[in-house]
């Protein structure tokens, strides 16, 4: 009975502790945003040793410097990142996060830094070209909630085509998938890409599709936090200054930078002029 | 750097996320055990009103129906308008208020297993309903209750996994990390993390098994 | 004060749904004095008795103990003056025979540790279980477990000792240590109020034997006299069904 006792005692120690843990959650510094990574996605942001890394890391930190703003990381899936700004739980959305019609009407998008065109990727051995592999029944990778799902859906599946989508939770696992052999190519954008195979994966690409994909930061939609401005400002003075190619070429190295800001499609409120921070800006 | 010198280099983090998981283990049977066995003391010695019991069952029947990712979610992102709430805290009320109606029904049928008329007899004595049940029911529910918590403890090692989805960096997040960032290795991570929840289980178990020895009495012997 | 009944039951009713299973029920227990209760099953003899320390709350009527009227507010600490054996013994399965006679004393009465060891360790004496202070009820037998409840119950130093068909569940050749016990108590003075088939221990033990039917008392009197010349003809019955059976 003794030790029952204890054990009573232990667990309301248990409970008290986590009813504190409750209590901190709310108790953080109201003046540090929180940017919101998808930390398995390289060479936009991912951990190495413990540290995070990567373009969009680098560069948030640059652009954050420069205009003055304090911030923190927080990881989150990539699925969960658009619901985590809508929901406010994160001030800034910072990856490889690809401009859409769609999540522009959930989220306010920055000018775009980056383009990418999306490629099929093949094993090496494979004798797959761009159009066989996404036809006849084929198996194509791609990852939840990710641009390239978006584009295949609306060009590929939704036509006489005859594919199969299969979703992972990481273009990694996907890639591991197809080295199995459980599909045979995964649609991804040409910057990941080029990450798979400078690290020696037994990848290839099969083809390009010319998308010009525009790739930006993000906010709540309204810009709440008033940041908008700041971030574009960050992200020119950040190009203007040279850092940026420096932090591109870093993780990836000889690529060809493309200008910012990039292509601005006209779906995009906030590309209307003026362009907050920008007023020279826009269409 | 081949994947098993990064798996050394980063095993400290992988021991990081262990920990992270555990203490949200620790967390939710905690929050689990007083919901549950509050509960199971309303629906057993409480008012009989419908007012009363009618929510406790739909309590249980909401947080055994619906997928814990969707739990996960509306804790994390839906109180987000009434209040601030960590990833953290959010993935401890989904999975502890689940865990509580499950543990709800393992001390129901641990206290049910009871003959009724050690109720009667410690009432008899003069005992308050709150002494018969602190003295005489308790004591002998939970050694009832050990088995099926094992089985509890060891599911909920696993639900943990799931809290990477409202951004909780536990154990699989971290071997995630690894993966990405090493381009593959998806086997060898997931080996290793394989082991260590193995060795949680492992070890959660027979302390389990040890307490429930510890405490078996005639009567009471150990169920195998 | 020599006057007050130790026990005084006053118009007891009680009903379950449509059925009505005491119908107005008075009787009084002097102080030392043994009352055995009899009559067929379903008479009312066990619900009368859990209802005279509210397990089974009466709907109508008054219960006295010493004088005292019970009520909601006042029962625990009534109860803890009333000892209660029960047909299936009830013992704690988790506590030792110690244990089992001690917990009551320690968390009722709030008693030391010594002094509720020393009067367990009394009563198991008296009970002549003095060597199982250490097992654990499924270690004893039948006869074994109500001595032990029967220790349980006296180490509260009841006022009023109520028996509840207390070797029913007994295998014959056991119930003789348990009428043993409580023939025993009898003789020591204790106030007992008794539901049983044993008519040895009624003839031997009870100053008033009480036979209920239907609800009713139908008749009361001393053994002698009741087990030898009944008044009412539904008292004969009753005996000589018990007389071919017993």
């Amino acid at each position: 009975m003794r030790l029952l006792g204890l054990e009573t005692r232990a667990l309301t120690a248990g409970l008290i502790f986590s009813l504190g843990t409750l209590g901190a959650a709310s108790s953080q510094a109201a003046d540090t945003y929180t940017v919101g990574v998808e930390a398995s996605f390289p060479p936009w942001a991912y951990v190495e040793g413990g540290e995070y890394k990567g373009i969009a890391i680098d560069a948030m930190e640059k652009i954050a410097e420069d205009q003055g703003l304090d911030i923190e990381f927080k990881d989150l899936p990539f699925p969960s990142l658009i619901p985590a700004l809508s929901a406010e739980k994160i001030d800034i959305l910072a990856t490889g996060l690809t401009v859409t019609e769609q999540r522009a009407k959930v989220i306010d998008f920055t000018i775009p830094w980056w383009e990418t065109n999306d490629v099929i990727v093949v094993p090496k051995d494979s004798d797959l070209n761009v159009f066989t592999a996404v036809c006849c029944g084929a198996t194509v990778g791609v990852q939840g909630g990710s641009s390239q799902k978006a584009w295949m859906e609306a060009n590929v599946t939704n036509s006489d085509i005859d594919v199969n989508l299969k979703s992972y939770d990481s273009y990694v696992t996907a890639i591991t998938d197809m080295l199995n052999g459980r599909i045979s190519a995964v649609d991804v954008d040409d910057t990941s890409a080029q990450e798979y195979i400078n690290e020696g994966r037994p990848v290839k690409l099969a083809g390009k599709i010319f998308i010009r994909a525009p790739l930006a930061l993000a906010v709540s939609k309204g810009d709440p936090q008033g940041l908008l401005a700041k971030l574009n400002q960050g992200i020119v003075n950040l190009a203007e200054s040279g850092e940026w190619a420096t932090i591109v070429h870093n993780y990836i190295p000889g690529v060809t930078v493309p200008s910012v800001p990039g292509k601005m499609p006209e779906y995009v409120d906030t590309y209307r002029k003026p362009v907050a921070g920008l007023p020279d800006l826009g269409n | 750097m081949d994947i098993y010198d990064v798996l050394l280099r980063d095993f400290p983090f992988l021991l990081k996320g262990l920990g992270v998981a555990l203490v949200l283990l620790a967390a939710l049977l905690a929050l689990g055990f007083v919901i549950g066995l509050t509960i199971c003391l309303i629906q057993l010695y409480g008012p009989r009103t419908r007012f009363v019991q009618w929510p406790l069952k739909v309590y249980e029947r909401i947080f055994r129906g619906v997928p814990i990712i969707i739990m996960l979610f509306i804790f994390y992102y839906g109180l987000a308008g009434i209040f601030d709430i960590s990833s953290f805290a959010a993935a401890i009320l989904a999975l502890g208020f689940r865990s509580g109606a499950y543990q709800s029904q393992i001390f129901r049928s641990a206290f049910q297993s009871i003959p009724a008329g050690q109720m009667t007899a410690a009432r008899a004595s003069g005992m308050t309903l709150t002494q018969a049940i602190r003295w005489i029911l308790f004591p002998q529910a939970i050694r009832h209750a050990i088995g099926p918590w094992t089985n509890e403890f060891s599911s909920e090692i696993k639900e943990t996994s799931l809290a990477y989805v409202i951004g909780v960096v536990e154990l699989t997040r971290q071997a995630h990390y690894i993966i990405t960032s090493t381009q593959g290795n998806v086997l060898t991570v997931f080996a290793v993390v394989a082991l260590l929840y193995f060795i949680v289980n492992k070890a959660g178990n027979s302390g389990l098994y040890w307490l429930e020895a510890r405490l078996a009495v005639p009567g009471f012997e150990k169920r195998q | 004060m020599a006057d007050v009944p130790v026990l005084r039951v006053d118009d007891i009713h009680k009903r379950y749904g449509d059925n009505e299973v005491l119908k107005g029920i008075s009787l009084t227990l002097e102080r030392g004095a043994t009352k055995v209760l009899i009559g067929p099953s379903g008479s009312g003899k066990s619900t009368l008795l859990r209802c005279i320390n509210h397990l089974n709350k009466p709907d109508r009527g008054t219960i006295e103990l010493d004088g005292q009227r019970i009520t909601d507010a006042n029962i625990d600490r009534m109860r803890a003056q009333i000892g209660f054996v029960f047909q299936d013994f009830n013992l704690f399965s988790h506590l030792t025979v110690l244990d089992n006679v001690r917990i009551c004393q320690l968390k009722v009465k709030r008693l030391s540790h010594e002094e509720a060891t020393r009067r367990a360790h009394e009563e198991l004496e008296r009970v002549g279980l003095g060597d199982k202070a250490g097992a654990y009820p499924a270690e004893l037998s039948g006869g074994q477990q109500q001595r032990v409840s029967i220790a349980r119950a006296l180490a509260m130093d009841p006022m009023l000792m109520l028996f509840d068909e207390p070797t029913s569940a007994l295998d014959p050749e056991l119930t003789g240590e348990v009428v043993k016990v409580m023939q025993q108590l009898a003789d020591d003075g204790m106030t007992m109020l008794v539901v049983s088939h044993e008519m040895g221990f009624a003839r031997q033990a009870a100053d008033e034997i009480i036979f209920m039917e239907g609800g009713y008392i139908i008749e009361q009197g001393p053994p002698d006299v009741l087990f030898s010349t009944p008044a009412q003809e539904r008292t004969r019955a009753f005996l000589n069904v018990i007389a071919e059976h017993g």
